[in-house]
């Protein structure tokens, strides 16, 4: 079973090299939207724990078990992220996370083809929606923020 | 069509209307069990939040699928796809990548018994015109679809009415190809005539909803609708939409179909709420098909 919010609180440890010094942390993530998304179609933005901001360089994604960069996944139209499935987002932070509590902070969005963008910014008045949106603007559903309060055991 | 195995109007579920509860409070088969106990058999299912693996479920997934459908008598009605049109930055899908996707989603369907999918486009604009090459793809994709025997339909969404220029776009094209295998999916949003509680519209902004008797011209090209509800009173009543008047012309008309119940309300992440609704929603579905 999966919990309700995006950023879950199983899996959220510390993780570790050969020789047992811990290397970074790890988290899992999903989309609590009602599709899936092909990987070129996820958007990652900054990743912040207790206002340090790891970038999307910083980031890696474990999506079916293969990882990938936010890069790598951008021109990868043929492979499918199910909406039942977490993303697990592995972060390089030599020494990784204390124990405790951290305030987490993950920036994500995905293209839609099909909907207005709900979140990109859409023209006040109605008479322009015939108007074609330019393609970026409309593709987008604006990367998002979530946060969760989370424990490293 | 196969979707209408008998005459008359039937009644099935989405499972759009459940989907924030997915592998958190119930799974397939807990749908499955509701449906069954309403007496509600049609099914739509939104294809890649639903199917293990998509696009390529496994073996043994299939079997599963295959054998819950036949123990709980779910009629596998429509299946929920999408035709990306914004895979790539900064371009649109080719019609061949578009073709693509579309014919494996044919494949898939059929083979797990679908006769209808809700097939959704890649839009250009808020009023929801679908991209300029789907002309193209949709013609290329037709003798697919008369192989596997499923029906491909746009669903037609508010903000769009069924007056629209691109209704008559899709008819045009349906007469000139003269096909039963493209049709359309209308949701009954597009009839929405009172403000969903609670989501009151802002100053300025008026409902501008299709008109019950705008879909009369079009009965012949629908296959399976979406039954949306927002709000069901205690006294099973559909507070938004002018369902009396929609399913008295559907039944006048002799329309056959199934009517898919598709929730989207409020508190749709509260497992009691939702289940009331739906339960509340097929008690008017029965009254009005007199069942």
């Amino acid at each position: 079973m999966l919990e309700r919010q995006n950023i879950q609180t199983r899996g959220f440890h510390n993780v570790y090299d050969e020789d047992g010094n811990a290397i970074g942390f790890q988290l899992c993530f999903r989309s609590t939207y009602y599709k899936g998304v092909w990987l070129s179609q996820v958007r990652v933005g900054d990743l912040i724990v207790d206002g340090e901001v790891f970038s999307r360089e910083d980031q890696t994604w474990i999506i079916n078990d293969v990882e990938y960069t936010p890069d790598e996944m951008e021109k990868l139209g043929t492979i499918h992220w199910h909406i039942l499935d977490v993303a697990t987002i592995v972060v390089k932070k030599p020494g990784g996370l204390s124990q405790g509590y951290h305030d987490v902070t993950v920036n994500f969005g995905t293209v839609s083809s099909y909907g207005p963008a709900r979140f990109a910014p859409q023209p006040k008045d109605k008479s322009e929606w015939d108007k074609p949106f330019p393609i970026e603007v409309f593709s987008m559903l604006a990367v998002r923020e979530y946060h969760n309060r989370m424990i490293i055991v | 069509m196969q979707a209408q195995q008998k005459p008359g109007i039937h009644r099935g579920v989405s499972t759009y209307c459940w989907y924030p509860l997915y592998n958190v409070n119930m799974d397939l088969e807990d749908s499955f069990m509701i449906m069954q106990d309403m007496g509600a058999h049609g099914l739509e299912i939104l294809a890649d939040g639903i199917i293990k693996g998509y696009p390529y479920p496994s073996k043994e997934w299939l079997n599963k699928w295959f054998a819950l459908c036949d123990h709980y008598e779910i009629v596998p009605v429509e299946y929920g796809h999408w035709v990306e049109s914004k895979l790539f930055r900064g371009r649109e899908s080719t019609v061949e990548e578009s073709l693509e996707q579309l014919i494996h989603d044919i494949k898939l369907a059929s083979y797990m018994g679908f006769t209808c999918m809700r097939t959704k486009l890649g839009v250009i604009d808020g009023k929801l015109t679908p991209t300029l090459i789907w002309r193209d793809v949709i013609r290329k994709a037709l003798p697919y679809a008369e192989k596997y025997n499923v029906v491909m339909q746009p669903e037609i969404h508010s903000p769009t009415r069924l007056t629209d220029q691109m209704i008559m776009d899709y008819v045009e094209f349906i007469e000139k190809e003269d096909t039963q295998f493209f049709g359309f999916n209308v949701d009954f949003g597009t009839f929405q005539n009172k403000p969903t509680p609670g989501r009151e519209l802002p100053p300025g902004f008026k409902m501008n909803p299709s008109l019950p008797e705008d879909i009369i011209p079009l009965l012949p090209y629908i296959h399976c609708c979406h039954a949306k509800y927002y709000n069901m009173s205690e006294d099973f009543d559909e507070t938004t939409i002018p369902y009396v008047e929609i399913i008295n012309i559907m039944k006048e008309h002799g329309w056959n179909g199934y009517l898919l119940s598709e929730y989207e309300g409020p508190n749709k992440e509260s497992y009691n709420h939702c289940m009331t609704q739906v339960r509340r929603h097929h008690v008017m579905l029965k009254r009005l098909l007199g069942e």
